[in-house]
């Protein structure tokens, strides 16, 4: 009986557009893992494109691979972890562009693993390589930085990674 | 890298949290200086408490080893991290300011009291905080008040422990002849202390055959029975009673 009403449920469709204008469509249970799209689909507002203004292409792509491998009931957990493990060694840049969108698009378990990955990947940087990662401008005159660094002096000390990426 | 920092955009501020939480304190005593907003998040009593509960629930193991027969002159405390890349003695210099403190008296959330005699008197103490996680010793002021009649020595105390609010320490040796051992616990939610007996075994308990142990959500009792024989005792309601959990042989490593 379920298998019977299973085959006869029609799949439905959504488009997503990226801010860069390109268009792909996308099965609707999948694209539901975003609470951001279920709600649009809820309200009724998915009939046409749903317009993703803050996502670019390259990170839209990733980001439907990503939920592409974790709703499709054919993948297994094994699969599923290498899938992630090689999802995270995307670029710092990437994987930043990836959390904003996990982020914008409410996909919670997205958004925990690249702020693990981006956590890994920064914890042994120093605070000039990380201020480039993330843009930040130092609002620190050079006496105040001197100050917070000598507090703990200890964790400036040993091999800090210098490295963008 | 061509562009660096995300498309020339400043970084989302809770997203900045986000990954920050995940960060080892060392890492974030070193980030602080990046910018005033980051250095903001970072001193906030919610950010450190809620980077306290990450780590509980996900942070690698960490072994402090107190020697409590170690010589005046070297420090009797040793930390260690166990994390993937192996066991890491942490670099123990910093330790050296902690000569004369002559005892470790408890821990809650990672802060060690720590006890020193001033001039080698017992009678005349300081305590000080300790955070291993930012290698801050801070003394607290002294605390002047009178012994009141019902106040109670803990001398006797051989092992303590926190859990949920509650601190618990393991009693031994009540008098010359009755060699009990119970559990005394202070809930700092209702202030109340409550006292619980030991395991009824027919045996005594000295600090040599009972030890205080946290187990996942439990405080329970390790005592030896025989030989490498333990059985494990846990107190499943709190303040109530003490249940075997299991007895169990030690299985003695082999190192060939």
């Amino acid at each position: 009986m379920a298998e019977a009403s299973s085959s006869i449920t029609e799949k439905f469709f959504l488009t997503l557009k990226s801010s860069d204008g390109d268009e792909f469509v996308l099965e609707e249970s999948i694209a539901i893992q975003s609470i951001t799209i279920k709600n649009m689909v809820e309200d009724g507002c998915s009939s046409s494109v749903i317009p993703l203004s803050k996502v670019d292409t390259e990170t839209l792509i990733k980001v439907i691979e990503y939920m592409k491998m974790h709703s499709s009931t054919s993948s297994n957990e094994e699969e599923i972890e290498n899938f992630d493990k090689k999802f995270v060694s995307n670029s710092i840049n990437t994987i930043l562009n990836i959390l904003e969108a996990a982020n914008f698009l409410d996909i919670n378990n997205l958004l925990e693993l690249c702020a693990e990955a981006v956590a890994n990947r920064i914890k042994n940087k120093t605070p000039e390589a990380v201020r480039k990662i993330f843009n930040i401008t130092s609002d620190f005159t050079p006496e105040e930085e001197a100050e917070i660094r000598n507090e703990t002096p200890w964790a400036f000390e040993g091999n800090l990674d210098h490295s963008l990426d | 890298m061509a562009t660096s920092g995300n498309g020339g955009r400043p970084f989302h501020e809770d997203l900045a949290v986000d990954i920050l939480l995940r960060l080892p304190a060392e890492s974030l005593l070193r980030f602080k200086c990046v910018c005033k907003n980051w250095y903001e998040i970072m001193e906030s009593h919610s950010f450190i408490r809620e980077h306290m509960n990450w780590n509980i629930k996900s942070k690698s193991p960490q072994i402090l080893i107190y020697d409590h027969s170690a010589l005046d002159d070297s420090p009797s405390i040793t930390f260690f991290s166990v994390s993937d890349a192996g066991v890491h003695e942490n670099p123990p210099d910093y330790l050296q300011g902690f000569r004369g403190m002559t005892n470790l008296l408890g821990v809650v959330d990672g802060l060690f009291l720590l006890e020193r005699e001033i001039d080698g008197s017992i009678f005349n103490i300081s305590l000080s905080l300790w955070n291993p996680a930012t290698r801050e010793v801070r003394p607290l002021p002294a605390a002047n008040f009178e012994l009141q009649p019902s106040f109670r020595q803990m001398d006797q105390s051989v092992g303590t422990a926190y859990l949920n609010e509650t601190y618990c320490w393991l009693l031994c040796g009540g008098g010359c002849t009755s060699y009990d051992c119970s559990v005394l616990s202070f809930d700092f939610d209702n202030e109340v202390f409550v006292e619980i007996g030991g395991p009824d075994v027919g045996r005594a308990f000295n600090h040599c055959n009972v030890r205080l142990v946290l187990l996942d959500d439990f405080i329970a009792l390790m005592t030896v029975v025989e030989g490498f024989v333990y059985d494990i005792w846990v107190m499943i309601q709190p303040d109530i009673t003490l249940q075997l959990l299991i007895s169990f042989l030690e299985i003695q490593s082999s190192l060939a």
